[in-house]
């Protein structure tokens, strides 16, 4: 009886950090990739989709990772043939919805790390929201071709 | 009855080996198909907009290569090229251009040399020949990747109607480069005759290119 009900326990924990994230973070993030910096400079784009099941709006307002000295959320803009790169202060996640940090628009930016990522690594990524949660994610770091 | 009954067995077990030995058969049949689809030949759109002249862009330049060399258009020698504008610290736009250029090879069968890859750096103090090899090595696309002063290479800025900007910020060591992302199809007599978009597929840019072959 007891050893069901630790069980039990231990399957609700797992089934809560799996849903939540460690801080209870309403926000999940798949497909998480890192495009392999083809100059070999120690600067990447990451890319994923955040998914918000809560029914709140949330906000993703600052990233980190252990291997980079600061990561900037970036967008970019398309304007009469030029491309524009610039920081901005959130992403925002809609609620029930999702928002898609992709090839061509918003992403976040690894500025500084320690060695210029290779196909094949796993970089670990933080992620800040607004209501104060947070969730890590490991990006795979691959070739990014065309169509990705 | 008995004898009747077995024949039937011999001939059910015939045709069920004969279905599995079939079965078998299609799937290896299939497989080739399954590994291979970029072997299919891809209908390149029809109806693409011709060639044009654009008088007013493009033209001749002098810059120095990766190699340390000096290259000229002329050197192409009637050789038709893709130019564009660039920088390797260049996370998104450039590797993705770049990577158009290896499927644009593929869908017109042609070798590099067929269709000359040019990438013109706006960052050259970033961007040495050293990087620049690096760079453009990881794309096999066999690009020349082209330097010089910042005021040679924004002459020829200026000559093709590009526009760039150093986004430099206070502060921050690292900086990016707005910059003009038209990919510019030049003929083998070294003219401009089509500007893509960056949101022009390879599959277009291989059917308005194919008219110079």
């Amino acid at each position: 009886m007891m050893r069901s009900k630790l069980l039990c326990s231990a399957l609700t924990w797992l089934m809560w950090t799996s849903c939540t994230g460690r801080d209870g973070a309403p926000v999940t993030v798949r497909d998480a990739w890192v495009r392999e910096p083809p100059g070999g400079h120690p600067i990447a784009a990451a890319y994923m989709v955040l998914e918000n099941a809560s029914d709140q709006a949330v906000a993703l307002v600052d990233a980190q990772s252990p291997v980079a000295e600061r990561v900037e959320i970036h967008t970019m803009s398309h304007e009469n043939g030029t491309m524009s790169m610039r920081q901005v202060e959130q992403v925002l996640v809609p609620a029930r919805g999702s928002a898609a940090l992709q090839s061509g628009g918003l992403h976040l930016m690894l500025i500084g790390m320690e060695k210029a990522p290779r196909h094949g690594d796993q970089v670990e990524l933080t992620l800040r929201f607004g209501d104060g949660t947070e969730r890590s994610v490991q990006a795979a770091v691959r070739r990014g071709g065309y169509g990705d | 009855m008995a004898t009747e009954r077995a024949r039937l067995h011999r001939v059910y077990r015939c045709v069920r080996l004969l279905l599995m030995g079939c079965a078998t058969l299609a799937a290896c049949a299939q497989e080739p198909v399954d590994e291979t689809p970029r072997d299919t030949p891809v209908a390149l759109p029809q109806n693409v907009p011709p060639l044009n002249d654009y008088g007013g862009i493009g033209g001749a330049f002098a810059l120095q290569d990766q190699r340390g060399e000096t290259f000229q258009l002329a050197q192409l020698e009637g050789r038709p090229a893709m130019l564009f504008f660039g920088y390797t610290y260049c996370p998104d736009i450039c590797p993705v251009t770049l990577s158009k250029m290896v499927r644009v090879y593929e869908l017109l069968e042609i070798e590099p040399q067929d269709l000359q890859t040019i990438f013109i750096t706006v960052d050259p103090e970033r961007d040495t020949r050293e990087k620049l090899a690096e760079y453009l090595s990881y794309f096999q696309v066999d690009a020349v990747g082209l330097t010089g002063t910042r005021e040679e290479i924004d002459a020829v800025v200026r000559q093709y109607g590009g526009h760039y900007a150093l986004n430099k910020e206070d502060g921050k060591s690292e900086y990016f480069v707005d910059h003009s992302t038209y990919t510019y199809l030049i003929d083998g007599q070294g003219r401009v005759c089509f500007l893509f978009r960056h949101d022009d597929e390879p599959e277009y840019m291989a059917a308005v290119a194919r008219q110079l072959f």
